[in-house]
């Protein structure tokens, strides 16, 4: 499938190649509509589809140069020097996307976080209160459905979640 | 009128009612009934025969048992609420009418246990959601199917949280990449040092 | 003076004096008064000299006495220098203690005033801040939302919100991506082909969230690198690649010896043995960055392990297939018989399994037991190699002393001659490997001398980098205090209503230099005119002398002529002298006037220091003294 690559120049590919990069970063993927003259729908869905597949496995072996070409099979030299230099130019990067999507391999992962602290001044039960509060809320991603958990913490509650992360930090910083 | 410990409102008039309902028995045994009522208001248990032995003497019904808890625990805990000091409160109490010698042991109580009730009272006040117990663990991914050579921490949290709505507390595990898990740590250190600065 | 009173009254009242409404000057201080507002200052001065002090008059007059002696030493001790002492404070006078308390009003410290806001007050401002943002909302009138502008958006409605969502970005010169050295491919990249981060992210919105989140991981990330590096990386002397790549190899050596110790005691089921094959194939290429040579003899089991199931899985793979395409067609048969059929197969090949396993350990012991006597004969043979090598060379001796034995005494004599040679060499030898070694120590001394320096000089080093570190986070923690509490002063006093009393007093001061200038013009111009007025006077007395000196000769020359001239003469001189006379009385009344002045302006300032009601008051005092004498001394008489 990768062959179909040379339908276009090796600079126009080496651009192409960087933003199907992109998209196995998580960002977006090249358009169909720019470049709607060189393929056809299917052919560029395959040709998306086999190319973050190569870059996946060719990175995610540790492939060697010769490794690389083979994988690229009959693609002509020009076509295979520029994929060559993208997986040269990329490897840290979808390096990267590859542990977080191995991180991905749990039935929840944490997505985002935000927080914010509030003062609580009066309630109900008491006019002059005062309590600072903090409301995290964690963005999970579970089975790869949205779920948010809103904790509001005070100050003893936000205490203990620090220790216990500290806690984990430490053998985390022994484990890099 | 307008009283601090009812919050700079007038005196509800039920209160006002009781209040004479409190004058009838005598001073020591109102103390001892504060004291018990204190304790209901502080989650310890109160002891409902020893209420009903100290108003015995004035024969008083169970109606006026209710009412005179209902009243203390009303002025106990209103005045906690506005953190009335006990002079002021028995100059308050004294001018709705209750005997002098009442409300200085009434203030008296009131005193000793101040700081307990409004730390108790601050401890029920609305909240959304507590944390309750955190748990971790940190894998080290040696290799996937994604990946051959991994080698990277992964952080495995469990967050055992009170639900706002239910109020049952409700577990979450969560998977956070080392990198994630650092911006976490330091966002949540920062939180701290500004609630640390608003106090 | 007035104004100068005012000053003084009101510093002192900062100071913690207590001072009534209606005293408005110092001439109404009473001694009281005057002993506290002193006793006030002293202790704001300085609290170590004041704190020994009352600020109440005791009533015993010795007491009294004594207070006042220590005050006039204390005053003495900040650097006072007009006159002081007891009487100052007792027997007062105003002026005195006008400059007393003027001098202790300006030794008063100024930032007592400053300290005293310090950032303390700040939850306070921030409960006002939040009063007047609520109030302020609430005096906003409620818009439909429609007709909301920005500016009320803000506080009425939430408004247009994005949750935070982060996404990766790709950034040149990231922390990420420095630690590899920069490949020229990569660096085209980033020039060529790099997307501007505004469009990175797919939306919009989470551009900021992710620039944030990049920010704050590569800054977390830099932190405890430091951090770490402090407190671990340089003691270990090593550079930071040295360092990390110590730290990885460490890991990974532990790591591996885990992944050993939990893979070795059960490869009893398939299961497992899946399992740990895969961990050995992990474990190979752990094994594979440090060396091949030393993966213990276990090691060889699982690599057994892993080819033979690796040949089995593709053939597993054919049988299940091959398996699955023969169900394929069969699939319309009764399901029971399908099920019997599979349990009878599931029980005969569990059968075979187990048969299979039982023959496997049959075989694992009979290997190991193999492999144990294999050792011991191996070790036997070597032991026996050994005695073999030894009693070759025993034979050898033998057999060379047997051959010299015909000619015994001349091999003597070789052999004495040869020993001694050798003597000699090893002499020799022990003297050349001397004059070797002497050198050789020193220079080894010298060299572990330098060593040992060096070491010193580093930890040295080592200890003051530590201490830098110290003291750049303690200065940096420093100036950010004082920045906060900078912008907090500078908020406070542009808060602060404009000093309105500085512009007054300015002008008054102004006003009063003014005047001061006036004044002055007046007594230079009265003191120019007495000046002229001298100057007539004199030349007036010249004149009337010279004249008279010449009339009086004319009139000499002619009474000696004429009778009635000479009377005239003796009028003359009357009226000469009688006129001198009365010049002379002018000016003596001058002279008395002035000094009945003088002395009037004594009795003034007499006056102003009470002498009389503070004799008045000193007699009292000394009677008491007196009284209280005579009472101690009747009680030690009694005692």
């Amino acid at each position: 499938m990768i062959k179909l690559l040379e339908k276009i120049t090796p600079t126009e590919s080496l651009k192409f190649l960087h933003r199907v990069v992109d998209g196995l970063c998580g960002r977006s993927y090249p358009r169909r509509i720019e470049y709607g003259e060189a393929w056809s729908l299917t052919e560029f869905g395959e040709l998306t589809n086999s190319l973050s597949k190569f870059f996946t496995v060719a990175v995610g072996r540790k492939c060697s140069d010769q490794e690389v070409q083979e994988l690229l099979g009959d693609l002509d030299s020009a076509h295979a020097a520029v994929v060559l230099q993208c997986v040269h130019a990329r490897q840290e990067e979808i390096r990267l996307s590859l542990v977080d999507r191995t991180n991905g391999i749990s039935s929840t992962q944490l997505q985002d976080f935000n927080w914010q602290i509030k003062l609580a001044l009066s309630s109900d039960k008491l006019s002059s209160l005062n309590t600072p509060l903090l409301n995290l809320s964690l963005d999970m991603k579970e089975n790869g459905l949205q779920r948010a958990v809103n904790i509001e913490m005070n100050k003893e509650e936000l205490q203990t979640l620090i220790s216990a992360l500290e806690a984990a930090n430490k053998v985390v910083l022994q484990l890099k | 009128m307008r009283f601090r410990f009812c919050g700079d409102l007038d005196c509800p008039d039920w209160v006002l009612a009781e209040i004479s309902t409190l004058a009838r028995i005598s001073s020591v045994k109102m103390k001892l009934l504060c004291v018990q009522v204190i304790k209901d208001l502080l989650d310890e248990d109160i002891d409902y025969e020893k209420v009903s032995k100290l108003t015995s003497d004035a024969k008083f019904e169970s109606g006026d048992i209710k009412a005179s808890v209902a009243v203390l625990s009303f002025i106990l805990s209103s005045a906690a609420k506005h953190d009335v000091d006990g002079e002021s409160l028995s100059s308050e109490l004294q001018q709705l009418g209750l005997p002098k010698e009442h409300t200085t042991g009434l203030c008296k109580s009131y005193e000793d246990k101040h700081a307990a009730l409004q730390q108790k009272l601050k401890e029920s006040s609305l909240r959304l959601g507590r944390l309750e117990v955190v748990n971790w663990r940190v894998d080290y991914t040696l290799s996937s199917s994604e990946l051959k050579e991994v080698n990277e921490p992964v952080v495995q949290l469990r967050l055992q949280s009170q639900n706002p709505e239910s109020g049952s507390s409700e577990t979450s595990v969560v998977t956070v990449g080392a990198e994630k898990f650092r911006v976490l740590l330091t966002e949540l250190k920062q939180a701290q040092a500004m609630m640390n600065a608003l106090q | 003076m007035e104004e100068v009173d005012r000053i003084l009254i009101h510093s002192l009242k900062q100071a913690g004096t207590d001072i009534d409404e209606d005293v408005q000057s110092v001439k109404q201080f009473s001694s009281e008064l005057i002993v506290e507002a002193v006793v006030r200052c002293l202790r704001v001065i300085d609290p170590g000299l004041g704190s020994g002090l009352s600020p109440t008059l005791p009533p015993g007059m010795s007491a009294r006495f004594r207070l006042g002696m220590s005050l006039a030493q204390a005053c003495q001790d900040l650097g006072y220098k007009g006159e002081i002492g007891y009487q100052t404070f007792l027997y007062s006078n105003e002026p005195e203690i006008r400059s007393l308390l003027m001098f202790l009003v300006e030794k008063l410290p100024r930032e007592s005033a400053e300290a005293s806001d310090q950032p303390a007050g700040k939850s306070v401002l921030l409960q006002k801040a939040i009063a007047a943002q609520i109030k302020a909302q609430l005096a906003l009138p409620w818009l439909p939302p429609s007709c909301r502008l920005p500016l009320h958006r803000k506080t009425q409605s939430p408004g247009l919100c994005h949750s935070f969502r982060a996404q990766p970005l790709s950034l040149p010169y990231s922390q990420k991506a420095s630690t590899k050295k920069q490949a020229k491919e990569v660096k085209e990249y980033w020039r060529e082909h790099l997307v501007p981060v505004t469009s990175q992210p797919s939306h919009r919105a989470s551009i900021l969230a992710s620039l944030l989140e990049n920010h704050v991981s590569e800054l977390s990330a830099a932190q405890e690198w430091e951090n770490e590096w402090n407190s671990q990386g340089l003691l270990s002397r090593l550079t930071p690649e040295d360092y990390r790549s110590r730290k990885r190899a460490r890991l990974q050596k532990r790591i591996e010896e885990q992944l050993r110790a939990a893979a070795q005691p059960r490869p009893d089921t398939h299961g497992t043995t899946r399992s740990t094959s895969d961990l050995a194939e992990l474990l190979n290429s752990f094994g594979g960055t440090t060396t091949g040579g030393d993966v213990l003899t276990k090691g060889t089991r699982f690599t057994h392990a892993e080819k033979f199931t690796f040949t089995q899985e593709p053939e597993k793979a054919a049988q299940q297939m091959a398996a699955a395409a023969s169900a394929l067609p069969s699939s319309h048969q009764s399901e029971e018989d399908l099920k019997a059929q599979q349990e009878a197969e599931l029980s005969g090949l569990q059968q075979q399994l187990q048969q299979l396993s039982v023959q496997m350990e049959e075989v694992g012991g009979d290997i190991r037991q193999l492999t144990v006597s294999i050792h011991q004969v191996s070790d036997e043979l070597k032991q026996r190699e050994l005695s073999n090598s030894e009693k070759e060379d025993t034979v050898r001796v033998k057999k060379q002393t047997i051959d010299l034995l015909p000619d015994a005494e001349n091999n003597l004599v070789k052999l004495q001659s040869l020993v001694e040679a050798s003597a000699k060499r090893v002499v020799h030898l022990a003297a050349q490997w001397e004059k070797h070694r002497a050198p050789l120590i020193d220079e080894h001394r010298r060299l572990k001398e330098l060593c040992s320096n060096r070491e010193m000089e580093s930890s040295r080093k080592l200890s003051e980098i530590k201490d830098l570190h110290d003291k750049i986070r303690q200065s940096a923690e420093e100036a950010k205090k004082k920045e906060g509490l900078y912008k907090q002063l500078i908020t406070e006093y542009e808060t602060l209503p404009k000093d309105v009393s500085r512009s007054a007093y300015t002008m008054r001061i102004l006003e009063i230099v003014s005047n001061i200038k006036k004044q002055k013009e007046e007594i230079t111009k009265i003191l120019s005119d007495t000046k002229d007025l001298q100057k007539e006077i004199n030349g007036l007395t010249g004149k009337l002398d010279r004249t008279f000196a010449v009339t009086d000769e004319l009139v000499f020359k002619d009474a000696k002529k004429d009778e009635s001239v000479r009377k005239s003469y003796k009028y003359l001189a009357a009226l000469h002298e009688n006129c001198t006379q009365l010049i002379q009385t002018i000016e003596d009344t001058g002279t008395i006037m002035r000094e009945i002045r003088d002395l009037e302006e004594q009795i003034e300032t007499e006056n102003g220091k009470k002498t009389v009601s503070n004799l008045e008051k000193i007699l009292e005092d000394y009677k008491a003294i007196r009284q209280e004498n005579s009472a101690l001394a009747a009680k030690i008489r009694d005692g």
